[in-house]
């Protein structure tokens, strides 16, 4: 991946990052969790979130839901748009209208949901391609770098906030509730074996957990220098695939989003 | 300083530079308060352990005494079917309420825009009892008219290297006409 991204041209990087979003829309179709399938689904809960309020006020996620026409209409034109952007990603009017479409695509799902899912990154992926000019662009894609990187430090600022490394039992817990569907129906395997090792196991859940603060912490280096921004981006998605094998949680809307950082040294901003 | 990014963001475009300082002080207002924002990562997912123990528990729909299940979908179906499913049980548990209904009546004095917020935020109770039917047509089931449905919550204890089933609780119980 590293060289691979070395190698190429921005433009072709670029259709490499989207075409990474375009599959990830493709799970949510495929799954049968994208706007066709939540039609008709009539249950919905929010968090303390206003700008989530916004579109639920203006009555978008409702109008959607309960029309299945603009349901499929929706998911088409989104499949369509990724496919025009990634023939050209530095189409910003394209971009602009895809970073709308999959926020109100988020905000509904999450509604369904009814808990809000870390995996944002599909729709911030878009911000720096929504303007035109080459600075503004560069200067949008170091603040959404930033935020980035932020992202995954608040995660460990707030569990060291909150004591979590001090509890050696504290992850055993915390993965005693994840597989438990799994349990009911009896489907169980490698995953579900080392969930309940781990769970019995507290001193190596707590050294594994201790391990994922301190990758949550690296990306910390990427405020002061740009050079590990590739190691970091392969660290953080070393560090979800793994929460997806020990917690089943699959970052898959996030993956085009981390591998921005890979893009740094051809987006960054001349000083 | 000079190189740092706010400063020649400053120096680029006034606008955007006063664009990110309000982001920024916004982000820190929103912090102070607890909220969970969509453009800002509260990030505190698994930082506090609110069960303390290796038990857990989940829900369960059962059509004329058969299980739905679930966890054979691929993710985000499987994600979406049990995370809604948890939801909506608690809806059950909570008369028909969802946290936001809470929320707004305790920090909404105005008893007009608290009617507003919650008759948009939170969902009708008229439709979302119809949520049942899109929960067994996604999962690959049918309820025909006359159906037998069911939510349940079990309990397990995950301790000594097993899933042992300690009980399971009804919660509602219904014909569907």
């Amino acid at each position: 991946m590293l060289k691979l991204f070395n190698h190429i041209s921005l433009t072709n990087s670029l259709r490499i990052i989207f075409g990474i979003v375009l599959v990830e829309y493709l799970m949510f179709i495929i799954s049968g969790v994208s706007f066709t399938y939540l039609n008709e689904n009539t249950f919905f809960s929010l968090e303390t979130d206003p700008a989530t309020w916004f579109f639920y006020i203006l009555n978008l996620p409702q109008y959607i839901t309960s029309n299945q026409w603009l349901g499929i209409l929706l998911d088409i034109l989104i499949i369509v748009l990724l496919l025009m952007f990634i023939r050209n990603p530095f189409s910003n009017r394209i971009a602009l209208v895809l970073f709308m479409l999959m926020l109100l695509f988020y905000v509904t799902l999450m509604g369904h949901l009814v808990h809000h899912n870390f995996q944002f990154g599909f729709c911030l992926v878009f911000i720096p391609f929504i303007f035109r000019r080459e600075i503004n662009k560069q200067f949008a894609f170091e603040a959404v770098r930033y935020f980035l990187l932020f992202f995954y430090i608040s995660a460990a600022f707030w569990k060291i906030y909150y004591n979590s490394l001090t509890d050696a039992s504290h992850f055993s817990h915390l993965i005693s509730g994840q597989f438990t569907p799994y349990y009911l129906e009896a489907n169980t395997g490698i995953r579900t074996s080392v969930n309940l090792y781990l769970i019995n196991n507290t001193g190596i859940s707590y050294f594994l957990f201790t391990a994922s603060v301190v990758l949550e912490l690296l990306p910390i280096a990427g405020f002061f220098t740009k050079r590990f921004d590739k190691w970091i981006a392969i660290l953080i998605l070393l560090f979800h695939f793994s929460n997806w094998f020990m917690m089943d949680i699959a970052p898959l809307g996030q993956v085009a989003f981390v591998c921005l950082l890979f893009l740094s040294r051809s987006l960054e901003l001349k000083k | 300083m000079k190189h740092s990014f706010l400063y020649r963001l400053l120096k680029h475009s006034l606008p955007a530079f006063v664009f990110a300082a309000i982001f920024l002080l916004f982000y820190a207002i929103t912090i102070n308060k607890k909220m969970d924002m969509i453009f800002f990562p509260y990030n505190n997912m698994y930082a506090i352990d609110f069960s303390g123990t290796s038990t857990s528990s989940t829900y369960a729909m059962k059509i004329n005494g058969n299980q739905v299940t679930i966890t054979h979908n691929l993710y985000w179906k499987k994600d979406l079917l049990e995370t809604s499913l948890n939801g909506y049980c608690r809806y059950l548990l909570h008369n028909r309420k969802v946290f936001l209904d809470d929320y707004l009546s305790y920090k909404f004095s105005n008893e007009q825009l608290r009617n507003l917020l919650t008759s948009h935020l939170t969902p009708d109770d008229s439709t979302a009892v119809n949520w049942p039917y899109w929960f067994a047509k996604t999962a690959g089931y049918t309820l025909p008219a006359g159906s037998e449905i069911e939510f349940l919550q079990y309990h397990f204890n995950l301790r000594d290297h097993k899933a042992v089933l300690l009980d399971s609780v009804s919660i509602y119980k219904t014909i569907l006409k």
